[in-house]
């Protein structure tokens, strides 16, 4: 019932300190991401102009292996979608359905895997998302590597004591359902204890306090200012190309 | 609202939300609903076919019906276009023997100021899709995938007059 | 002093279901070959969550927080934003759902509030199909059986959520919650 290999993928977040992108300000990031992901409403020709930039801007900012292992996941959708459209419709929008679906398949993955959770965090304070909230997927991220740790005690543990002994196979989903049971409820269970142990920490040192003050701000450098202007002016550009 | 109630109503939305999501499906598809709710025929007047200046024929709903239908998604809106192809018009009121592939077919709308001037060689080959489509409004408009006609502004809408000149 | 809508107990309990359902993701796999069968788990602890905080939004948050981290451990086939967009609205369905039918506890409402849930995912997906302009290839992929397939799990995941919530209860979690506020 459980993929025993991968249960070493939680808490695996792959940052990409060799970017230089790494250094730019999440708000930055996050911009050129709605940007790009715009563009998937662009025709053929300014979609496949945007598509070659954006993998040259990939490859400058050594976030190309990253997308390409993105796209690579999408390898079987992309075949079909391309041979099926190519078959029933046109070459043209077997074209452009695939370039749009790799970008936007791609097109988010720039932002995580340059940007930690405490700087989406700042990102989000700025953007007026109460610090509270903030703070609590912040949380979310570290408490990922000790539920999955918990996780796989519970799963031992139940196994031990014979459950999921149900008949397996999409004939018997309720008996299936029912079997999962024993991971839910301990799970649940355990995560409470730990979300009142974070509270009583967190009250401790003055969580709630309203003379809090961020021990990190975000500052916009020179950097940040010419990547956004340059965004901006190539995508006027594209926008305005008037197609023959 | 007793509990049965709100468990009826929420079965009703899953079910509208479903059979919304597979209709509008279809209709993107060009599949049953489409065919059922979208009119076959057109409703505006006969389009007359001239051959040499001398009208041979009058193409109206009636005589649609004796053609099969095509079709193809146009690449800038992704819009299925469906009508008859013009060829099969043309065949209709005009002999195959006294059309070369150089003789000459002019495509008008003398309400929108527009007109297509196609070679018999463009219109026979069916690879081109020179299509008489139908509009929301129940008018021919003439469509195609053939290279300096594939674009809707180069698309004859509201057609009114099929010229054939040998 | 203003009372928060989420006290920093249910915030914190809210932050670690979304954590449970990033880890279910991915280290769960039932033996079954349907499209959503992953939803089961997950759209459990989304109703388990809705009762556990019985506030609307609590749903909401768990789905946007898991979307956030699905997005950031590169979970999803579609990219980033399709997991972002998908979790987030398997919550919003839920808690949409779920101020119609009031009682997470009751199967049958459990249930349709999963599908409910499940069938915002799915409307995401398809909507990204649309944008990116594959009409064919949705028909070819097979729409109708990939809809029933995220209905049936989400239903399952419903079903789940409301059999978890009474074992609970019967375990005396719910008095222990109580004296946690």
């Amino acid at each position: 019932m459980m993929k025993q290999d991968a249960y070493g993928m939680t808490g695996a977040l792959s940052i990409s300190e060799s970017s230089p992108l790494r250094k730019v300000d999440p708000r930055t990031k996050l911009a050129l991401c709605l940007a790009a992901s715009l563009a998937v409403m662009l025709p053929l020709q300014k979609v496949a102009v945007f598509f070659v930039l954006y993998f040259m801007f990939l490859a400058w900012a050594r976030l190309l292996p990253g997308a390409l292992r993105q796209i690579w996941k999408l390898k079987w959708i992309l075949a079909v979608l391309f041979v099926v459209d190519w078959l029933v419709v046109s070459p043209e929008l077997a074209v452009v359905v695939t370039l749009r679906l790799v970008i936007v398949a791609g097109v988010f993955a720039m932002f995580f895997s340059t940007t930690t959770p405490s700087e989406l965090c700042l990102a989000l304070v700025w953007m007026r998302v109460p610090y509270r909230y903030a703070f609590s997927l912040g949380l979310s991220f570290q408490a990922v590597g000790h539920i999955n740790s918990e996780w796989r005690k519970i799963l031992e543990a139940q196994k031990a004591r014979g459950a999921f002994s149900a008949p397996s196979g999409w004939r018997y989903p309720v008996e299936q359902v029912k079997n999962l049971v024993s991971l839910t409820v301990p799970a649940v269970v355990l995560a409470a204890k730990r979300a009142w142990s974070m509270t009583e920490a967190a009250y401790a040192r003055g969580f709630e306090s309203p003379n809090r003050r961020p021990y990190k701000a975000l500052l916009m450098s020179r950097a940040d200012w010419f990547i956004v202007s340059g965004a901006a002016f190539i995508f006027i550009l594209i926008l305005s190309w008037r197609l023959p | 609202m007793d509990q049965k109630k709100r468990i009826a109503a929420a079965v009703v939305i899953i079910a509208a939300l479903a059979g919304a999501i597979l209709a509008v499906e279809s209709f993107r598809r060009g599949g049953t609903l489409y065919r059922t709710f979208i009119p076959g025929g057109f409703s505006s007047a006969c389009v007359p076919v001239f051959m040499d200046a001398a009208e041979i024929g009058r193409f109206c709903e009636a005589d649609s019906a004796k053609l099969k239908k095509f079709g193809f998604t146009d690449k800038a809106e992704r819009k299925i276009q469906q009508g008859w192809f013009l060829r099969d018009v043309i065949l209709l009121y005009a002999d195959e023997k006294n059309l070369s592939p150089e003789t000459r077919v002019t495509v008008a709308s003398e309400s929108r100021n527009k007109k297509a001037d196609l070679t018999w060689r463009d219109v026979a080959e069916r690879k081109n899709m020179i299509i008489l489509g139908m509009s929301k409004q129940g008018r021919l408009k003439l469509v195609s995938i053939m290279k300096g006609l594939d674009y809707r502004e180069q698309w004859v809408q509201e057609v009114d007059r099929i010229e054939v000149a040998r | 002093m203003k009372e928060k809508y989420f006290s920093t107990f249910q915030l914190f309990l809210l932050a670690f279901f979304a954590a449970l359902i990033v880890v279910a993701k991915i280290a769960l796999h039932l033996p079954l070959q349907l499209s959503g069968h992953s939803g089961i788990f997950w759209m459990a602890i989304i109703i388990v969550s809705s009762r556990v905080v019985p506030k609307p939004g609590a749903a909401s948050l768990v789905g946007l927080t898991s979307g956030i981290m699905a997005a950031f451990l590169g979970l999803g086939d579609l990219g980033a934003l399709n997991t972002l967009l998908s979790y987030s609205m398997a919550g919003v369905g839920a808690d949409l759902a779920l101020i119609l039918l009031r009682d997470p506890e009751n199967y049958f409402c459990a249930a349709l509030a999963g599908v409910f849930g499940h069938m915002a995912k799915f409307m995401v997906k398809w909507i990204f199909g649309m944008i990116a302009g594959a009409p064919a290839g949705f028909v070819a992929l097979g729409l109708a059986k990939a809809l029933a397939g995220y209905i049936l799990f989400g239903a399952l995941g419903g079903f789940l959520g409301a059999l978890t919530l009474r074992a609970l209860r019967r375990a005396g979690f719910f008095t222990y919650l109580m004296e946690k506020k």
